[in-house]
């Protein structure tokens, strides 16, 4: 665990609105991340969503009380075809 | 932390608070740290962090009119002050401390710097009085927020540690509350609470002055944790209690969901020992329940005892690794799927955290409860780490091929062994574990030794067993205890926190306490990857005549398990090695070695000095699982097989494969009266030593 706190990062107040999000969005990104800087890019993952018969793609991001966000789209009728998918999407 | 509602709490004149505090996340919000405060009506009096991250008392009356006085100096993060406030009635004058207490060995910086931006004593004074109709308990790390159903919602939950609270009923100067630190006086105070006293499993913290206002911790905040005066040349509390005055408080921690009793089942007395799930079924919604019977003490009948893992089931209870953890894909090298309880807890976390994730704050899970819903141990769960099952899920593999083969057998659970010890095992010819027994307590270990060493035998049915130090809280068993460092790990425990709050005694891996797997079971830890699974090859132990029984019917270059559910072979996941080094016994036979595995799998890092290019599979010749059998005295034995995969082989071609061969041999042989081939002593009841042929 790194000695990287909540406080070092938190928004100075003279930035910007638009600024402050982007920093509060980094600060969720670096606690799902188990406090290690950086972010989350490319971190998709698959979702079973019918036992055997249907899976989604999603993507780790950025809100807590909604970290896994499902892509509009993508459901599949095998792990292997989503997971093909998920290599399209990180081209 | 809630100390009940009494009368010299309720303040109407002057009163100062005062405490050693390490906050984690003071950028947060609002956080109480000591409070008498309605939420509700903005009543009582308190020491917060502010919604700026600064020290302040608040005070209000419950009609209106509040007072906030705040230090306007953000706190750093994991950095050591005395905070402290005062109110004098006379002459309605509030005095607010934050003062940085930087020592080389007690927090994150040791720098001769006087933190002036971080260090402030303010005074305002105020109209507001306090009024005595405030009846709310005194609550330390929150604030009541709101009264629901006659209990009292905590809110404003602070992450960091206390130390050394104390509470007066009048308005001291900072320097006698300097002196009060670590000279509580009866004369100044109402309160002085020792978090250092009763560590030791208990959810009570004593109140040193002569009121005795003692506390209960709600929600297990991690205790035996160094405080502001921790020297670092003790380790544990057990030898210098004064320095492990604090207690690390989490806005996550969860002890008992304390849910309604919606039904209860009583278990009939016929009711054969087993494993059963209760179903619950709402719309099309279907849940199930487990839970094990255990046979009635002095009632088993059966040879054959499985040894469900539920410390290490319990260990890994609602993690959020895929959600939490960046290397989750590079662990499996494929991307995690996922179901659907993973999204219902990533999305709730009230449902508590495993000891493989950590707190909001950062630091480590230490302790994990069964008294909560665990969605993650449950049938038809498919785990993301396994191309197939894990834990108590892929246990089911072994359980299912018991009752295929037409085995009677018992289960007890880890939780039996910890309290009762060998006894437990001495009716049964054969104990099984299941595919990852990787949390052990002493007592369980003591248990398992004791024994093989009096003639038992013990098949062991997986890797990465025997590992981690854990107890079970003596008060709560429902809750154990784990501290990692020093293995290979989710988190790594602060210097000075590598104790067992619950016992006193060092945690870590066992081996690094000199009690190495393979002492137990010939094999332990040496490597781990989740990609695809491999086989094995016979070795020349396994023609040995002590040995070759296990191997009928199966060719002398027959690869060994190059199938199965879990990720296509018996060999896979997380494997154990023969090493003489860390204990594996001299006249261990060595019956069949995998190979073939990818460079997914690296050897552990307790394994390794430095690390080095070729730790991978394909290019380290340790990275294997090896199957070892030795004998025991007193008719004892030990079958080994490395690998967490193994089991999910057994049920190939319709039972009908080389895994289950050897395991239906070796069980068989092993439930038997008859001496083991080339065993020198007969098998006698466990306990009775001595008997020769």
């Amino acid at each position: 665990m790194t000695d990287v706190s909540w406080q070092d990062r938190r928004p100075d107040s003279s930035q910007d609105a638009s600024k402050q999000d982007r920093a509060s969005l980094e600060n969720i990104l670096i606690m799902l991340n188990g406090f290690r800087r950086g972010t989350l890019e490319d971190k998709y993952v698959i979702i079973c969503t019918r036992p055997g018969e249907e899976w989604r793609v999603g993507q780790v991001c950025t809100d807590p009380t909604s970290p896994i966000k499902l892509l509009e789209g993508h459901m599949y009728a095998s792990i292997e075809a989503a997971e093909q998918a998920i290599s399209h999407l990180r081209r | 932390m809630t100390v009940p509602d009494r009368p010299l709490l309720r303040f109407v004149e002057s009163f100062s608070l005062q405490a050693m505090i390490w906050p984690t996340t003071p950028g947060k919000g609002v956080q109480g740290l000591l409070t008498r405060w309605s939420a509700s009506n903005n009543a009582g009096y308190g020491l917060f962090v502010d919604e700026n991250g600064c020290i302040a008392l608040w005070l209000g009356n419950g009609t209106g009119q509040t007072e906030k006085v705040s230090t306007g100096k953000p706190l750093l993060s994991r950095c050591w002050y005395f905070v402290g406030a005062s109110f004098d009635a006379a002459t309605g004058m509030v005095r607010v401390y934050q003062e940085p207490i930087v020592t080389a060995t007690n927090g994150r910086f040791s720098v001769p710097s006087p933190l002036e931006d971080t260090t402030a004593s303010v005074e305002r004074s105020t109209q507001v009085r306090l009024t005595a109709n405030n009846e709310v308990p005194f609550i330390m790390a929150g604030y009541v927020e709101r009264a629901e159903s006659g209990r009292s919602i905590i809110g404003g939950l602070y992450n960091g540690k206390i130390d050394r609270p104390r509470v007066a009923n009048r308005a001291l100067s900072r320097e006698r509350m300097a002196i009060l630190v670590d000279n509580p006086s009866a004369e100044d105070l109402v309160g002085a609470w020792d978090f250092a006293e009763g560590i030791i499993a208990s959810t009570r913290i004593v109140d040193k002055s002569p009121n005795r206002l003692h506390g209960e911790t709600v929600n297990r905040p991690a205790r035996a944790m160094t405080g502001y005066n921790w020297m670092s040349e003790e380790q544990t509390f057990t030898h210098a209690p004064e320095q492990y005055g604090a207690i690390h408080f989490h806005d996550d921690d969860l002890e008992d969901a304390r849910w309604e009793v919606d039904f209860e089942f009583t278990i009939p007395d016929n009711m054969k020992s087993a494993i059963y799930a209760m179903r619950l079924r709402a719309g099309d919604d279907e849940d199930y329940i487990p839970f094990y019977v255990r046979p009635r003490t002095g009632m088993t009948r059966a040879r054959i005892a499985f040894l469900a893992p539920t410390a290490s089931y319990m260990a890994y209870a609602n993690d959020h690794l895929t959600t939490n953890s960046s290397i989750a894909q590079l662990l499996i090298a494929r991307t995690p799927v996922m179901q659907a309880q993973d999204l219902y807890l990533a999305e709730h976390r009230e449902y508590g955290l495993s000891t493989y994730d950590t707190h909001a704050d950062g630091s480590g899970v230490c302790y994990s409860s069964r008294l909560r819903p665990i969605l993650n141990m449950r049938p038809k769960y498919r785990h993301w780490l396994s191309p197939s099952l894990w834990q108590f899920n892929a246990d089911l593999h072994l359980i299912d091929w018991l009752y295929q083969m037409g085995y009677e057998f018992d289960i007890i659970t880890d939780q039996d062994l910890h309290f009762e010890g060998v006894d437990l095992l001495k009716p049964y010819k054969v104990v099984l574990t299941g595919s990852h027994p990787e949390y052990y307590s002493g007592p369980m270990l003591d248990a398992l030794e004791a024994h093989v060493h009096t003639g038992g035998r013990i098949m062991y049915m997986g890797a990465n067993g025997f590992y981690w130090i854990i107890a079970y809280n003596p008060e709560n068993p429902n809750v154990m205890e784990v501290r990692k460092w020093g293995g290979s790990q989710a988190w790594r425990a602060q210097p000075g926190e590598y104790h067992l709050s619950f016992t006193g005694e060092l945690g870590g891996l066992w081996r690094n306490r000199n009690r190495a797997p393979q002492k137990l079971v010939g094999t332990g830890f040496v490597a781990e990857g989740f990609d695809v699974s491999s086989y094995y090859r016979r070795k020349p132990d396994s023609s040995d005549p002590r040995a070759s029984w296990i191997f009928e019917g199966i060719g002398q270059d027959e690869l060994i398990g190059n199938f199965g559910l879990v990720g296509g072979g018996a060999a896979g996941l997380e494997l154990d090695i023969y090493d003489t080094e860390l204990g594996t016994p001299p006249d261990a036979l060595l019956l069949a070695s995998s190979e073939g595995h990818t460079d997914i799998y690296l050897e552990v890092v307790e394994e390794l000095f430095f690390n080095a290019p070729g730790l991978g599979g394909t290019q380290n010749p340790r990275v294997r699982a090896d199957m070892v059998y030795f004998m025991t005295p007193n008719g004892g034995a030990v079958f080994s097989t490395s690998s967490i995969a193994w089991c999910g082989s057994l049920s190939h071609n319709n039972y009908d494969n080389n895994v289950s061969r050897i395991t239906n041999q070796v069980l068989k042989r092993f439930m038997s009266d008859e001496p083991l081939p080339g065993q020198k002593r007969a098998p006698v009841a466990a306990g009775v030593q001595g008997k020769t042929v």
